[in-house]
């Protein structure tokens, strides 16, 4: 079919060179470019699960990863829901504290206004991230060549940590989740029901102990604080266990609760002698290695302030140390945590009376706070409350820090606020705070500090043998500590299980004030729904100008506050209940 | 001689092997001439009853024998629009192109979108640009270096692009030399640019005054005293009491434009050339820069345009063609991002300090860090330097000698883009001042720094194509045949990807026509795309289509009423290969991001995350498109053309994660699980007629383009009415407001809004699935989406000895915008007042305020979305006017001109909308421009 009627004589040889050429370039192109699969992707510098687990430098980048996803943070930061609460913190969220104003997140559970539609506590999701990443360092880590069988024994201990923390994060909010302890992927069965409280607590405990038994050190220098110890599991494995003797789990169900998710579903005294043990090991191990409670200072005032605020110091057992620093606007934190009209604060966090309360005066006294009274006897009754009041909350007429100065706040004669004004408490919180302003200090969320333990073991102590001396030694190292008297057995005011119990609750809501300890504490302890805890009016004192000049002060109720029983568990997010894998707590 | 014949039919039989193993021989019959690479070989000798040819998809066809649906505009409409980026010329111009104004920006002034009948997928809608067949950037070409621009819509139009034809394409052709006696042409404009519209904001009295109110209003003491207001009342204190717009400040009242082209074309039968010298300047809105840019510039555009187009004809057996195309852009900015300066300048309020100091020096403070003034004029300036250059060699051979008909081309481009940047910048020291009138104290904010000269961020792009096509075209009495067999491949690499991107296609079209009136395509692509991993990286791409003109069936050919009329189909298979999330996202993929601290120096160690998981089945979205097309010509005045589409996409890429639980702890992997349905109607109607020496027209048209989201694998949701899936893409959903809450009476009696404590003032919203809780399950749909389903045009035009005169007005509607940030919510973030807020909501006022209470405070009970913020999107403006004066030939002929024309010109001279206080399509940033011009086209 090819007509070759072309008179060739016409076609120059020129042409046919020109042509030849052409058609022969055309096919070398063609035939290299068909050699290989021209679509194919090249090598690049991709990182693949395969080049992370290749040496040691990349393995260790992503165990930093596993640190970094959901570490806890209690300072809200960026607007985001993981650190804190929403443009809060949890303190504002429990009977401790409230924000004045009424848009950020603390607000939403304080009005009851949350569940499975939107609790802006917590990113459930975010903790498994944390989880998988672990798994995926455990999974892998044993391919990398250059790391020595010890090395990976450490840091296998700390990606096993990291995994049984989230977890731990998680159970103290929902009770039994479903336990993940691979790398799921995203085909075949993935359904995994929520465990029992029980079987998570157990899952926790056994991977604490796995990672006590290994070769992770106690203690490293100075340019890793913040990597995982031996501590960190003991103290995780004493939080966990006191929380699993608590009432909230450690007895009937506050709910029915079929499937055991809440708690054991019956009481058992040795649960409490486990979190006794579990306490005491943490402070044995302290001991053995250096780590204690800070009294260097001859104020007690001083040393609970270095305690909490300076880096490193040595009663840390694990703090993180990602938040970066103070200062202005980027992210968002200062503007959320300081109070309104210093550093930028927006609005600050109000300390309740019923958390003034909690604490003694100096003498060990509790303080009598009228309905009403002069500006004067406010000051007189607030300078005579003990030093950690004095180091946790700002008052009217009260230092900040040396370039602050001195704050007050009231109500006007023309019924306008003054600066600083309004709040909702007896004064801002400012333990933690002082030491920030628009520089580039580094701060720091504290995990686990020594003190937590001595109240850990005093009150499991107390629980299963009641009033031992052991209990009120312990209570005793962390009122010495803050500069109070001791308490003893002989006084009126302890010489009970009960009323040691309430003394024990007492001292854990002041030294660990504001640490996101007494939003949980109330839950496992079943108090929550008391009037005044987490229900019913909450109140504060509040300053008037007087037409001569004077100024009285006022006890007032700011809000009353919504709780239901249900609220002792969070529930599931409903995206996940629609989904169809997980069951819903109880009561939601 | 003999066997060289023989040789080279060996080595063309190789070539086709090689590279179309599948085709088998015979197939050769069918292919026929142009296409592909332009066609070169002279075709006009031949005679042909359909006219004009038109561009198509790597190649032409002529336009009655045309079974696709394309909508072409030629250069000398476009130039009507002055413009610093080729596509702000094309609004309205090209039925089935959607577009949105964008930024005037000079340089960065591109539309904001453009779509080719509208929305097909809820994922990327970008299409492919094609300069001369080859994939390019159609926004610094000079316009008169274009010949014509066309958008290709139907699967018969798109049939060649295969994989990647899904969303449309255009495709622009350059101008080439005509044989001929030599032409010079040489056409300047020159004119003044101004803000659309500028948004207003309150004076400094009415700011402070209206922030005491907001303080009130949250239950917070005044801010400013009576002595204050006072002060900004009468505006005796400039210094501690300032009342500053800052748009006067910065901007000046306009900027000029100019535009100069020269071009020469002409050539023999054997050699033809165009070429091309273009310079263009654009300068921004900002007041008292400095021209020598010593200490600052303003913002400014010049671009330098170059083009040799070359065809030869080597022999009669091979032509060849040889196009360099190419430009220089300098770009100069004020030190400081456009987008967030006119934040600024929008943001600041009136009061929030002078300009300068008493003592000369910048005004500032904390909040409003940095100075609108002194950041255009203080701060120094940044360049960038471009350079583009692409060439392109075509080869075609006439393969007459082997079989009639018969042509064969190769050709082989290079396009490459560089950016170089300079900068000269300096960071600039505020004071804030307070004190007294007599007794001023300063606070700096920053230091001053020495002017510190760079030279980084380089950038860079170049793309190396090949094709090569066969052609086939015979015809025999009645019938003609034609074919096409091409392949095309395209390797493409930019800085930022170590990876280059490929791809690879092997297209072709067969078309078959009798006696002239019907004509039948069969258009096919075999493409693929590195996106998918092998074994999945190739589809096959067929469409069918036809065409009938029925006036030249006996019924009608006599018909005095209708001189023409064809009706035209097609249906047929593409794909968009676009993916979202990450480039091959059929791996997983782990990256670096952000770090974790350790020690006591807070040192931050970097961190490898986990990417979504990798999807091996990945593949790529596939449009079903059906068209179906009317045109003719009535009565010899009035052409019509109506087109109607229907296209089902499927396999839209969505994720899992809604019904994958999240204990899984890792992102879900795209799927190909979502499905759009997309349908419309592109219509035109053109009247032309004369009165003696006065010719006139009149042309209307609309196109229309509405889709619905079938299926997007979405989250379970709480309502009914809370479901994207059956909406079109990007429906708004939001609260429906009612009014505002009167009293404490009127929220208790009302259902509780759970976003914030509301008080009276707040917006009311309507409780839509009745649990007495206003939260987000009583969102609903509103309104339209920001792109809109209309766009409508209207020219109207006429000429009278020498005179010309034409208006283009273009409008768009369905569709509305949701004002929301700094420039429509007072105070929100420390945002300044708009006028808008003026009359807001407070006791007095509450039977008639047209605004939210005002609070200095977060409040997300006003601020969401909601009815209330919904604004009617409908914009009519007259793009176009131009009035032009050619000079009667015969003053001309004795200075050897054939042709001079002047004119005046005006663009987006008047816009209609509902919004007023700033631009209906560029709501916040460096507004869109009007012009006002004039120029000069002279040919020798």
């Amino acid at each position: 079919m090819f007509s070759f009627n072309i008179k060739i004589k016409e076609m120059k040889s020129f042409n046919i060179k020109l042509y030849m050429l052409s058609a022969t370039g055309l096919f070398l192109l063609f035939s290299s470019s068909c050699k290989r699969d021209f679509l194919e992707k090249p090598n690049g510098s991709d990182v693949t699960i395969d080049t992370i687990f290749s040496s040691k430098i990349k393995a260790e980048t992503f165990l930093w990863n596993v640190y970094g996803t959901y570490m806890p943070n209690g300072f809200s930061n960026d607007w985001n829901i993981r650190d804190g609460m929403q443009a809060g913190m949890l303190m504002a969220a429990s009977d401790e504290g409230d924000i004045y104003d009424s848009w950020p997140g603390p607000n939403s559970h304080n009005e009851g206004n949350w569940g499975p539609q939107g609790n802006n506590e917590d990113e459930f999701g975010s903790h498994y991230k944390g989880i998988r990443n672990a798994s995926i360092f455990l999974e892998n880590v044993d391919r990398v060549p250059d790391i020595s069988a010890t090395e990976k024994d450490q840091m296998k201990a700390e990606a096993i940590f990291l995994r049984a923390l989230q977890y731990a994060e998680l159970v103290k909010r929902y009770g039994g989740v479903p336990l993940v302890d691979k790398k799921l992927e995203a085909t075949g069965s993935i359904k995994i029901p929520r465990s029992t409280y029980e079987e998570c607590v157990n899952f926790i405990v056994k991977s604490c102990d796995e990672v006590i038994a290994s070769s992770i050190p106690d203690s490293y220098p100075t340019g890793w604080r913040g990597r995982i110890n031996r501590g960190a599991a003991l103290a995780l494995k004493s939080r966990v266990l006191l929380y699993a003797a608590s009432p909230l789990s450690n007895g009937a169900p506050y709910l029915p609760d079929p499937n055991n998710l809440t708690g054991y579903g019956s009481y058992d005294e040795r649960r409490w002698v486990e979190a006794a043990k579990a306490s005491k090991a943490v402070l044995d191990w302290a001991a053995a290695n250096g780590v204690s409670l800070v009294k260097s200072n001859p104020d007690a005032g001083v040393n609970y302030e270095s305690a909490i605020s300076q880096q490193d110091n040595p009663e840390i057992i694990l703090a993180n140390k990602s938040h970066g620093p103070w200062g202005d606007w980027s992210p968002m934190f200062q503007q959320f945590v300081m109070p309104r009209g210093i550093y930028g604060g927006w609005y600050g966090n109000g300390v309740t009376l019923q958390m003034a309360q909690m604490y003694q005066t100096a003498t060990g006294e509790d303080q009598n706070w009228p309905a009403e009274g002069s500006y004067q006897e406010l000051m007189q009754k607030m300078q005579q409350m003990e030093p950690r009041f004095q180091q946790s909350v700002a008052y009217s007429g009260s230092k900040w820090n040396d370039e602050i100065g001195t704050i007050s706040f009231y109500k006007k004669n023309d019924g306008a606020w003054s600066l600083y004004a309004p709040l909702n408490g007896v004064g801002y919180m400012k333990k933690f705070l002082t030491r920030g302003n628009w520089g580039d200090e580094y701060n720091q969320w504290i995990i686990f500090r020594l003190a937590e333990f001595y109240l850990n073991y005093a009150e499991a102590l107390n629980e299963h043998s009641a009033m031992d001396p052991a209990s009120y030694d312990a209570l005793n190292m962390i009122r010495e500590r803050a500069g109070m008297p001791r308490i003893t057995s002989a006084d009126p005011n302890y010489n009970s299980q009960e009323k040691l119990r309430k003394a024990i609750r007492r001292e854990r809501a002041v030294e660990l004030a504001f640490e996101e300890h007494r939003f949980f504490d109330v839950r496992r302890w079943k108090i929550a729904g008391d009037e005044g805890v987490m229900k019913g009016k909450m109140w504060g004192l509040n300053l008037y100008e007087q037409p001569n000049g004077s100024m009285i002060y006022k006890m007032e109720s700011f809000e009353s506050r919504v709780w239901q029983d249900k609220m002792y568990v969070y529930p599931m997010p409903q995206t996940e209940i629609d989904k169809g894998y997980v069951t819903q707590t109880p009561g939601w | 001689m003999q066997s060289i014949m023989n040789k080279k039919y060996i080595v063309l039989r190789l070539l086709l092997v090689a590279v179309f193993p599948s085709i088998g021989m015979t197939t050769q019959a069918q292919i026929r001439t142009p296409d592909t690479v332009k066609n070169n070989v002279d075709t006009s000798s031949r005679k042909h009853p359909f006219g004009e040819k038109i561009n198509v998809a790597y190649g032409q066809q002529y336009a009655r024998a045309l079974t696709s649906a394309i909508s072409t505009v030629n250069s000398t409409v476009l130039r009507k629009t002055p413009a610093t980026t080729l596509s702000n010329t094309l609004y309205g111009r090209l039925p089935g192109l959607t577009m949105l104004q964008g930024s005037g920006e000079p340089g960065y002034d591109a539309p904001s979108a453009m779509l080719i009948r509208g929305n097909g997928t809820f994922q990327n809608s970008g299409f492919p640009v094609f300069v001369d067949g080859f994939e390019s950037s159609l926004d610094q070409l000079a316009v008169d270096e274009v010949e014509t621009v066309s958008v290709l819509k139907d699967a018969a139009a798109l049939a060649l692009y295969g994989i990647r034809g899904a969303n449309g394409a255009i495709i622009v052709t350059t101008k080439r030399g005509q044989a001929g006696k030599t032409k010079i042409t040489f056409n300047a404009q020159t004119g003044l640019q101004k803000p659309t519209q500028l948004p207003d904001f309150v004076g400094s009295y009415d700011y402070a005054r209206l922030y005491n109110q907001a303080l009130t209003n949250d239950g917070l003491p005044s801010r400013y005293s009576p002595a204050d207001l006072d002060a900004y009342q009468s505006g005796s204190d400039p210094y501690l009491h300032p009342d500053v717009n800052w748009y006067d400040e910065v901007l000046r009242k306009n900027a000029p434009f100019s535009n100069y082209n020269l071009s020469f074309s002409g050539g023999g039968n054997n050699a033809k050339y165009f070429i091309l010298l273009g310079y263009m300047n654009s300068k921004g809105l900002y007041a008292n820069t400095d021209e020598d840019r010593a200490e600052n510039s303003n913002a400014d555009y010049n671009r330098y345009n170059f083009r040799s187009n070359i065809d030869l004809k080597l022999n009669k057996i091979v032509s060849a063609s040889f196009d360099i195309g190419g430009r220089v852009e300098d770009r100069f900015f004020p030190n400081y991002n456009g987008t967030a300066l006119w934040e600024n300048m929008a943001k600041y309020p009136a009061n929030a300090y002078p300009v300068r100091n008493p003592n000369n020096s910048w005004g500032g403070n904390g909040i409003y860090r940095d100075n609108p003034v002194a950041s255009v004029l203080g701060g120094g300036w940044t360049s960038s330097n471009d350079r583009n250059l692409n060439a392109t060699m075509r080869l075609t051979e006439d393969l007459g000698f082997l079989l009639k008909g018969l042509t064969f081309n190769q050709a082989f481009s290079l396009n490459n883009w560089y950016r170089a940047n300079r900068n000269r910048t300096r960071s600039i020291g505020v004071y804030e001042l307070s004190g007294t009138e007599t007794d001023y104290t300063y606070r700096q904010h920053g230091t001053t720094s020495d002017f510190a000269v760079n030279r980084s961020g380089n950038d860079q792009w170049n793309r190396t194509n090949f094709q090569t096509a066969l052609n086939y075209d015979r015809h025999w009495n009645n019938h003609e045949f034609s074919g096409m067999l091409m392949y095309h491949q395209d390797v493409y690499k930019v800085s930022g990807n170590e990876v280059p991107y490929a791809t690879q296609n092997l297209a072709g079209r067969l078309n078959y026509s009798y006696k002239s009136k019907y004509f039948t395509e069969l258009g096919f692509s075999y493409s693929g795309s590195e996106n998918f991993p092998a074994g999945n990286r190739f589809g096959f791409f067929p469409t069918l289509s036809a065409a009938w003109i029925l006036s030249e069936e006996d019924f009608l050919k006599n018909s005095s009423a209708i001189n023409f009329l064809k009706v035209r189909g097609s249906a047929g298979l593409v794909g968009n290969d676009r993916l979202v999330g990450s480039r091959f996202a059929y791996a997983q993929n782990y990256f670096y991001s952000g770090g974790y601290n350790f020690g006591q120096d807070n040192t931050s160690y970097g961190v490898i995350m986990e990417g979504p998981l990798g999807n091996p089945n990945l593949s790529w979205e596939k449009s079903m498109k059906y068209n179906l097309g009317l045109e003719g010509n009535v009565l010899k005045k009035v052409d019509f053309s109506l087109d109607l589409f229907y296209e089902n996409r499927k396999d839209i890429l969505a994720t899992n994660d809604a019904v994958v639980p999240s204990y899984v702890g890792v992102g879900m992997p795209y799927q190909n699980l979502g499905r759009v349905s997309n349908r419309g109607f592109e219509f035109d109607l053109k009247y032309t007629d004369q009165i003696g020496d006065f010719n006139y027209f009149i042309k209307a048209g609309a196109f229309y383009a509405q889709n619905k989201i079938l299926e997007m694998s979405e989250v379970i949701r709480a309502e009914d009415y809370l479901y994207r899936t059956g909406h079109q893409v990007g429906q708004p959903f939001g609260l429906e407001a009612l009014g505002f809450f009167k009293d404490q009476n009127d929220i208790d009696n009302s259902p509780l809004q759970t976003f914030t404590p509301v008080k009276p003032g707040d917006l009311k919203y309507k409780d839509q699935n009745g649990d007495h809780v206003i939260n987000e399950n009583d969102e609903i749909a509103i309104g339209k989406g920001w792109t809109p389903q209309i766009t409508y045009t209207a020219t109207l035009g006429a000429n009278y000895k020498g005179f010309d005169l034409e208006l283009f007005f273009q409008g768009i509607t369905r569709r509305n915008v949701y004002l929301s940030g700094t420039y429509f919510w007072a105070l929100q973030n420390d945002a300044n007042i708009p006028e808008l807020a003026l009359n807001s909501w407070t006791p007095e006022t509450s039977g008639n305020a047209t605004y939210p209470r005002l609070s200095t405070l977060p409040n997300a009970n006003n601020y969401r979305p909601s009815t209330f913020w919904a604004k009617s999107g409908g914009v009519l403006r007259l793009r176009n006017v131009e009035l032009g004066y050619t000079f009667p030939t015969r003053l001309l002929s004795k200075a050897r001109i054939s042709n001079v024309r002047t004119f005046v010109s005006a663009v987006n001279a008047f816009t209609w909308d509902k919004i007023k206080s700033v631009d209906p399509e560029s709501l916040t940033g460096y507004p869109p421009l009007k012009s006002f011009n004039v120029g000069i086209n002279v040919q020798f």
